[in-house]
């Protein structure tokens, strides 16, 4: 699935990776991949333009930490962030829905 | 993996990008733990390299996108700069005793120019955002089609100073390439 096919979903992929442990970009990246089977194909560069704008939205935090012995930018989901997953999720559910609907209809 | 740092870098500064020195930081981090990711599924530290660049993504690619989310947030001020600067003239204009014209197209061209100076992309959004104020306040206070047509000829002082703007900034910015 390349990036065209994600735009306009990928802020809530993203706040679905980081919903319950703050991470790092690449650990975001992992968790997109995984999660995906490895079908998530995007630069994996062009994530954190993504981050970045969610941060300055006020749905992700973020620090940079050294506890591993590389400094790392640490993503985490405000509370905001989770409201706004809540509602995005329910969102995508209700398209998803509609979509499979009428794209699965028996002609 | 230095070469790819090396050449994203290149690609940010050459946007214009903010936070290019702290988003090179990250993608440093972020390349060094895909490398010793690959290592543990057995590749050789080039391959590694090789394999965590290319997931990474044309450096082109990335400042592109970094540069596309910067730009945004750049043209609403301005743009918001432009009404601001729009508005104010066109008060000034309106007013009673004034009857200088001259002093008003060169505010109008001014204006616009610096912005378009500052912000070359599209220059026609921060002509209208400047100019549109006095020909809207003319045709309210006298709506009939001679009013609009005679006061849409002022536009053309911030769309000529806009786009002057924007020419004297691509010479700037050509100038600067050719020396570097």
């Amino acid at each position: 699935m390349n990036g065209e096919t994600l735009k306009g979903h990928l802020d809530l992929l993203l706040l679905a990776a980081l919903r319950g442990n703050p991470a790092h970009g690449y650990a975001v990246a992992e968790t997109l991949r995984a999660r995906s089977d490895g079908d998530l194909d995007l630069p994996e560069g062009t994530l954190y333009p993504a981050l970045h704008r969610l941060q300055r939205s006020g749905l992700v935090t973020s620090k940079w930490s050294e506890s591993t012995g590389r400094r790392r930018r640490i993503y985490q989901l405000t509370a905001k962030g989770a409201r706004a997953f809540s509602a995005r999720h329910d969102e995508w559910r209700a398209f998803a829905r509609v979509v499979r609907s009428v794209v699965e209809a028996t002609p | 993996m230095d070469r790819y740092l090396t050449s994203l870098r290149r690609e940010m500064a050459g946007r214009g990008a903010a936070g290019a020195d702290r988003f090179v930081e990250e993608a440093h981090a972020h390349l060094l733990d895909a490398v010793e990711s690959g290592e543990r599924r057995g590749l050789t530290r080039a391959q590694a390299e090789r394999e965590a660049c290319a997931r990474f993504g044309e450096p082109r690619a990335v400042a592109a996108a970094f540069a596309a989310e910067y730009l945004r947030r750049r043209h609403r001020a301005v743009l918001t700069i432009a009404i601001i600067a729009g508005i104010a003239i066109a008060c000034v204009d309106s007013r009673p005793g004034w009857d200088d014209t001259g002093i008003t197209a060169f505010a109008l061209l001014t204006a616009a120019g610096l912005l378009g100076l500052f912000a070359p992309e599209r220059p026609w959004r921060w002509a209208l955002g400047i100019g549109a104020w006095i020909p809207l306040y003319l045709v309210a206070k006298t709506p009939t089609v001679g009013t609009a047509a005679g006061s849409l000829l002022i536009l053309g002082f911030p769309l000529a100073g806009a786009y002057l703007g924007m020419l004297l900034r691509r010479a700037l910015s050509s100038s600067n390439a050719a020396a570097s």
